[in-house]
């Protein structure tokens, strides 16, 4: 059943057409990829089924949630956020706060948790990206990889039934890329349904249900990933592996 | 012949100042209260770009930094309640506080709204994506790092509006400065009187200093 419907989205900054008419089902967890060439709306999209852009125009629908874009009212947005969460490139801890705090902050002032039931979520979340000793860890005080692992923690703790990722190993050094890719085939192994923005192709290869390709603001080719990868179609998707394999 | 510095007057003088130190300190610690607060709402406005509200910030910080404290002080306590009668039982200490609140919170505002701004805006989209409403978001993530960029220079501002508040003295408010004023003009020992007031100034300025180090570092534990 699908859990993310887009329909007809449509997104544009000034008069640079960004998003060009998306349609887009996601199943109940299905693990999507998407790949595509620089500026081609991979982030846009993203950002827009969680209304961290507004799209001009379109349907966009998660669980229980649905937004016209056209109409969108607040309440009905901060509905749609609910039921996603989000790791980000540059992964976005909030500077003011410790690791265990980034990942409790929500869970007492968004889901209305007790503090101390919070804690005991944050502290098995920390557990399960490896991090239990760092709990008190300002932002600061962490390397790129431990960061992007305590986002994803943040994200996890959600518990949100759709999970999007924007290149959540581009900004990592090398060797840190792998500790944060394994974090998330681990949340790929748990059947949560997840789109992720990525040039990781083996991590694609190996944990996609299914790969998207996009240019242009539109979606040119989608398909397992021995079709995507192997089989491309599409004369753009081509150019596109070819750079990048 | 120059006359010599008169030590015992100095001396005797201290005590009188520092029992005037109380209405020095009461109008600083209120001014400095409403104008924080004001400050805040103006910053916030601002930031948001809320319709109509938004130009109504720009003319008041516009006009309480582009006009003199002290003509503001006069036009609030001897011009406005010529038109408003009611106002006549404004005291002068009241109207000290309200004006010096009102003044200082164009320069609050500023300040405040350049350390909003300068919070990177990925702060605010992580607290958006993990469900917060706009103004939860503000309230616990992007004010809390605001304020320790804003600490130096709201800092800046409270000793200038403390240093202002000698400016009560036209209005005839019993501070510090009217007291160093009466005796110095009852002794002819000019230089003592004013020498001793602004050293008790820069006691306090002292002081305040020695807070925002210690702030600064509390608020700089994250970073
Ligand atoms: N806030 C913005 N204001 C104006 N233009 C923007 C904004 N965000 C993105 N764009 C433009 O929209 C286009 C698509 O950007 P987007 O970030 O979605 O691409 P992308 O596929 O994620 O690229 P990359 O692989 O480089 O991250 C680009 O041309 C970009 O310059
Ligand atoms: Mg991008």
């Amino acid at each position: 059943m699908a859990l993310l419907t887009i329909e007809n989205l449509h997104k544009s900054f000034a008069d640079q057409v960004v998003l060009d008419g998306i349609d887009l089902q996601v199943d109940e967890g299905e693990i999507v990829v998407v790949l595509g060439p620089s500026g081609s709306g991979k982030s846009t999209l993203l950002r827009c089924i969680n209304f961290l852009e507004q799209p001009e125009q379109g349907q966009i629908r998660v669980a229980s949630a649905s937004v016209d874009a056209a109409v969108a009212r607040n309440r009905d947005i901060q509905t749609l956020r609910r039921q996603t969460s989000f790791v980000f490139q540059n992964y976005a801890l909030f500077k003011n706060k410790t690791a265990l705090d980034n990942i409790t902050e929500a869970l007492t002032v968004v889901k209305g948790m007790s503090a101390k039931d919070a804690e005991e979520v944050g502290r098995k979340v920390l557990s399960s990206v490896g991090l239990a000793d760092r709990a008190d860890a300002w932002p600061s005080e962490l390397s790129g990889g431990q960061q992007q692992r305590i986002g994803i923690g943040r994200a996890m703790a959600l518990d949100a039934p759709l999970m999007l990722f924007d290149e959540p190993t581009s900004a990592l050094d090398p060797e840190k890329v792998h500790e944060v890719l394994e974090l998330m085939k681990v949340l790929a192994r748990q059947k949560r349904t997840m789109i992720v923005v990525t040039h990781e192709i083996p991590f694609a290869r190996e944990v996609a249900d299914r790969i998207i390709f996009m240019d242009g603001g539109k979606v040119i080719e989608q398909g397992t990933p021995e079709e995507v990868l192997d089989n491309p179609q599409d004369e753009r998707t081509r150019a596109f592996l070819r750079q990048v394999l | 012949m120059m006359n010599s510095f008169d030590f015992d007057f100095a001396a005797g003088l201290l005590p009188q100042l520092i029992s005037a130190l109380p209405a020095t300190l009461g109008m600083t610690a209120l001014a400095t209260l409403l104008a924080l607060t004001l400050g805040m709402l103006l910053a916030v406005v601002q930031v948001t770009r809320i319709r109509g509200l938004n130009q109504l910030a720009d003319i008041y910080i516009s006009f309480f930094r582009g006009t003199p404290l002290l003509v503001q002080l006069f036009l609030l306590y001897y011009g406005l309640p010529q038109v408003f009668p009611e106002l006549t039982t404004v005291t002068a200490f009241q109207a000290v506080i309200l004006g010096l609140g009102l003044h200082f919170a164009a320069y609050m505002a500023e300040i405040i709204r350049a350390a909003i701004i300068s919070v990177d805006r990925s702060q605010m989209e992580a607290a958006l994506s993990v469900g917060m409403s706009y103004g939860t978001a503000m309230r616990r993530i992007v004010l809390p790092q605001a304020s320790r960029i804003a600490l130096p220079g709201l800092m800046n501002t409270f000793i200038d509006l403390l240093k202002s508040t000698s400016l009560a003295f036209t209005l005839g408010v019993a501070e510090v400065m009217s007291r160093a004023q009466q005796e110095a003009a009852s002794s002819f020992n000019f230089l003592e009187s004013y020498l001793v007031l602004a050293l008790v100034y820069w006691a306090l300025v002292v002081v305040m200093t020695w807070v925002q180090k210690l702030t600064e570092k509390r608020l700089g534990e994250a970073y």
